[in-house]
């Protein structure tokens, strides 16, 4: 009896939390006869490829600005790695007093909304323009500049770059090596994982971008994905749910690979 | 260990934060200082800025506990009645799915018949919920498969009852993993605007109306008073909840090294 | 279980992963592959020659008709309408073994009346023989009678027989004589009855005769007069107008009809055009021409009569008298019926695509270019609108929208040209000029 009561309730969890999931991949398989009425019906009647196959062949411009998404999450993902190894390097070693304020406030920037931390890039980009005269405004780089400075990352590889047992960097410092030498072949063979798990962060934060796009992008061309869902939804709702899905895909793929990795990785710490 | 040639490797982090958060911030504080508070009055006076913080205000106030509550008592489900790994995968999948991707599914569900008098934000809370019970799903889940489980036998021992023993010793046992969720809910609650834009589209109900859609249109017209004022009180906001988490570590590592 | 699903969830993301690469590679040479078009625009309130084209055929007016004289069974036919045959070719063959043997039933009557007068006349015949029998008879007892008295009466003289032997004997012969005298008599009226009867009789019987006679010279024209083997054929060059397509003729069913051909027939052109098409040329103001099949020069025509049918209308044109030379019975014409009308959208001819025949009243596909702003820059797509076609021109064609089509072509519009069924409405092109 308990088992079965178990067992209803775990499926019933399920249920509600992949509901949204599955809803919209059996809707990616609909024809748009079936679209057309606004009911919430969850299995295809007939099930066709048709809307793969507009999205693909017919009305492709869906990829253009998938191309947008995965360039502005490539160079977010490639810049903040290397600037916050870098930074999450000093602050986990260096105990100065500058680096603890400098900390404190980087985790006060992690904790803003977007909204606020959006306004002095805005005010800058202004400034730039005005005094520089390089338009930022408009382009992918307005978008990518303040992700690739964003201070999750470096808050995140401070608390596992000083999880490292200090013995390691007195090895190496025996050996004489160099700062360099030891971010290289320590401090950063040692935290692949937490690596790519910030990876991970980064890529799910960024490749769901809302806010950065609308206020600093304008053409639709350039807009990411996320953005033209919401269009998508209005204007042709008979590919939206392929698109809704193929948006989709990436993140769960990556997860459904490493969700191993990320578990035995977080037990651990 | 040589830590003189250190700072190199902070320049570029530093110099971006600096050049594009810091000092734009602190110079446009100039907005809201020079008009010498009226800014201030101007923007308590916006009708529009009260609701989004009455709004935010019992947005957070309801949904924060409930995200904390629901995620512990799914974790202590999986733990104690050994739900397969069909629930985990089934409450974690949803923090990893882009808001916009299922935004149609919950636009059918807020545009049916059966939620048409139901208060937007409940509908918010909803999907803010589904969306975040994952990370205090993880988080008590590892507290839990962590913990020590001799006490609790102890306690069973002593004659305790089930609610006894989870209420008194369970709960003060996981008392960090507890904050760790209320934080991580928090700067997830942050992340609301992303759920209405993706659902109601930027100018959403008034019911749904939170401050970071009020912010966000307020910094489309580049409207800079308001929004900077806007922008301190949220600030202040953030800071006094920073100074309460370093206080409450202060005290945790006080009463953990005791 | 879970196998099962890991399998099929690697399906499902290879499945998406190559719907992507498709993406991309269709975006990358989507430029490369869409269709291309010229555009042109329309013509608004232009004249538009219409011209329409028909066939007909020249007939002439000498027709000869075949009706049968008798209920005819047909076993083959075989000429059609409208052919020329040659003189001694087979029309058509009755089947000898239904067709009953020449029997005109008038005819047949007539003489089946005259045999009845002749047994009539052996009748009365008999009839005066037999009073001329009675009347020897008489005779014979007379004589008989007047023999006997005269033997008596030289009796008597002998002293042999009494007086009134004799007185007897005279009285017998007495009753003898008034007896035979009585019947002279009735043979002589009976005689005369006899004669005025015959006479009677035969005035009749000579009239049937000489009827009968004209009727046989009167069929003997028309009749269809087969050989053996039950062919009828014709001894001159025909044109066949009409000919049946009945297996079997009741009596004065018109069999066949046909023209002789030859240049001195009295000739004209008829020509057969359907109720719609006939309103749509003839209703407004118009120029006739003719020409024959392989002729460069249009003769002009005028319409003579037009004879209406429940779904036809059939046209005679009366040819003058010069061209009568030119044309040959059953030849082909052709018409041209040429009307100039001001349409209030008027198009080439070449961005038209028909449903059907490009001709009046049936409906038609144009494509319009459309411009619309997306994430990639401005691209053009087709719309399709469904129009009646109004009139055919040279180069031109006259249309104006079915109630399904929303859009309207204005002067501004641009129209596909070239425009073929390849084309789809929403397609995307690329514009040349």
């Amino acid at each position: 009896m308990k088992k079965v009561l178990i067992k209803v309730f775990s499926v019933f969890i399920v249920i509600i939390f992949l509901s949204p999931i599955v809803y919209t991949i059996s809707h990616s398989f609909m024809d748009e006869y079936q679209l057309k009425n606004n009911e919430m019906e969850m299995v295809p009647e007939i099930f066709n490829l048709q809307q793969y196959y507009e999205i693909s062949v017919e009305k492709n411009e869906y990829f253009k600005l998938y191309t947008n998404s995965a360039l502005i999450t490539a160079g977010v993902m490639v810049g903040q790695v290397v600037v916050s190894v870098g930074a999450a390097y000093y602050l986990a070693v260096k105990k100065s007093r500058f680096s603890n304020i400098l900390f404190l406030v980087y985790t006060f920037f992690m904790l803003l909304p977007l909204q606020i931390t959006l306004i002095p890039n805005v005010l800058l980009y202004n400034a730039v323009e005005r005094y520089i005269g390089i338009k930022l405004f408009n382009t992918h780089l307005a978008v990518i500049l303040p992700g690739i400075f964003n201070t999750l990352g470096v808050f995140f590889l401070k608390q596992f770059f000083e999880s490292i047992p200090q013995s390691y960097y007195e090895i190496a410092n025996i050996d004489g090596a160099s700062n360099f030498d030891i971010l290289l072949h320590v401090v950063l063979p040692y935290s692949k994982n937490a690596i790519a798990a910030l990876c991970l962060l980064i890529f799910i934060e960024n490749w769901n971008l809302i806010e950065q796009p609308l206020i600093f992008l304008n053409d639709m061309s350039k807009m990411p994905v996320s953005i033209y869902l919401n269009t998508l939804y209005e204007s042709s709702r008979d590919i939206f749910y392929a698109a809704c899905v193929l948006f989709m895909f990436p993140v769960i793929y990556v997860f459904t690979k490493i969700r191993e990795k990320l578990k035995t990785m977080v037990l651990k710490n | 260990m040589k830590k003189n040639g250190m700072t190199r490797y902070v320049i570029p982090s530093f110099l971006g934060v600096a050049v594009l958060y810091l000092v734009p911030f602190i110079i446009a504080q100039r907005y809201v200082i020079f008009p010498s508070g009226s800014a201030f009055t101007e923007i308590f006076s916006n009708m529009g800025f009260i609701i989004s913080i009455k709004n935010t205000i019992i947005f957070i106030c309801i949904f924060i506990p409930l995200a904390v509550i629901f995620g512990f008592v799914t974790a202590f489900a999986t733990e104690y009645l050994n739900l397969g790994f069909w629930v985990q995968a089934a409450i974690v999948l949803p923090i990893t799915v882009p808001a916009s991707s299922v935004s149609g599914f919950f636009k059918e569900m807020a545009s049916s018949k059966a939620l048409e008098n139901v208060n937007g934000l409940l509908v918010v809370g909803i999907i803010f919920l589904w969306s975040c019970i994952g990370y205090t799903y993880i988080i008590f889940l590892i507290s839990l498969k962590n913990r020590d489980k001799s006490i609790e036998e102890a306690a069973y021992l002593d004659g305790a009852g089930a609610f006894r023993t989870m209420f008194s010793i369970m709960l003060p046992l996981h008392s960090e993993a507890i904050v760790l969720a209320a934080i991580v809910s928090t700067y997830n609650s942050l992340k609301i605007f992303r759920v209405t834009y993706a659902v109601f589209g930027e100018y959403p109900n008034y019911r749904m109306f939170m401050i970071q859609n009020f912010l966000h249109l307020k910094l489309k017209e580049l409207n800079m008073q308001t929004l900077m004022a806007g922008a301190d009180i949220l600030l202040a906001f953030v800071f006094i909840l920073l100074f309460l988490i370093l206080k409450l570590e202060q005290k945790h590592k006080r009463k953990m090294s005791l | 279980m879970s196998k099962f699903f890991d399998r099929f969830l690697k399906y499902f993301f290879v499945f998406l992963s190559s719907v992507i690469i498709i993406g991309f590679l269709f975006f990358t040479i989507r430029n490369y592959i869409m269709p291309e078009v010229t555009v042109t625009k329309s013509l608004e309130n232009s004249l538009l020659i219409k011209k329409d084209y028909f066939t007909g055929r020249v007939v002439s007016r000498e027709t000869v008709e075949v009706k049968a004289d008798r209920k005819l069974y047909i076993s083959e036919i075989n000429v059609k309408n409208s052919q020329i045959v040659e003189p001694g070719t087979k029309i058509i063959s009755l089947d000898m073994s239904r067709q009953e043997l020449n029997v005109d039933t008038e005819a047949s009557e007539m003489q089946n009346q005259i045999k009845s007068y002749e047994i009539e006349k052996l009748n009365l015949k008999k009839q005066l023989d037999s009073g001329e029998a009675s009347l020897k008879k008489s005779l014979e007892a007379y004589e008989k009678a007047k023999e006997d008295y005269e033997n008596t009466s030289y009796l008597y003289e002998n002293g042999v027989v009494a007086k009134d032997e004799l007185n007897g004997k005279s009285d017998i012969m007495e009753d003898c004589r008034k007896d035979y005298e009585s019947e002279v008599s009735i043979y002589t009226s009976e005689t005369e009855i006899y004669k005025m009867n015959l006479n009677r009789i035969d005035e009749e019987i000579e009239i049937l005769q000489t009827r009968l006679h004209e009727k046989t010279n009167e069929n003997s024209e028309n009749k269809i007069t087969v050989d053996k083997s039950g062919a009828y054929f014709l001894a001159d060059k025909v044109y066949i107008d009409y000919i049946t397509d009945k297996k079997v003729m009741e009596e004065g069913e018109t069999v066949l009809r046909y023209s002789i051909c030859n240049t001195n027939a009295d000739l004209y052109m008829e020509a057969f055009l359907g109720r719609d098409v006939y309103d749509d040329i003839f209703s407004n103001k118009y120029s006739l021409y003719f020409w024959k099949n392989d002729e460069k020069k249009k003769e002009s025509v005028m319409v003579q009569s037009v004879r209406a049918f429940p779904d036809h209308n059939e046209l005679i044109f009366a040819l003058r008298d010069e061209l009568k030379e030119n044309v040959y019975i059953s030849d082909s014409v052709k018409f041209m019926a040429q009307s100039e009308e001001s349409y209030e959208c008027v198009i080439d001819k070449t961005a038209v695509v028909p449903i059907g025949d490009l001709k009046a009243n049936n409906t038609c596909y144009v494509y319009t270019v459309l411009t619309e702003e997306s994430i990639l820059g401005e691209i053009n797509y087709l719309k399709q609108g469904e129009y009646k076609i109004l009139a055919v021109g040279e180069s031109t064609v006259a249309i104006e929208p079915t109630q399904n089509t929303k859009e309207r072509i204005d002067k501004n519009s641009l129209i596909v040209n070239y425009a073929s069924s390849v084309l789809e409405n929403d397609m995307r092109v690329r514009v040349i000029n």
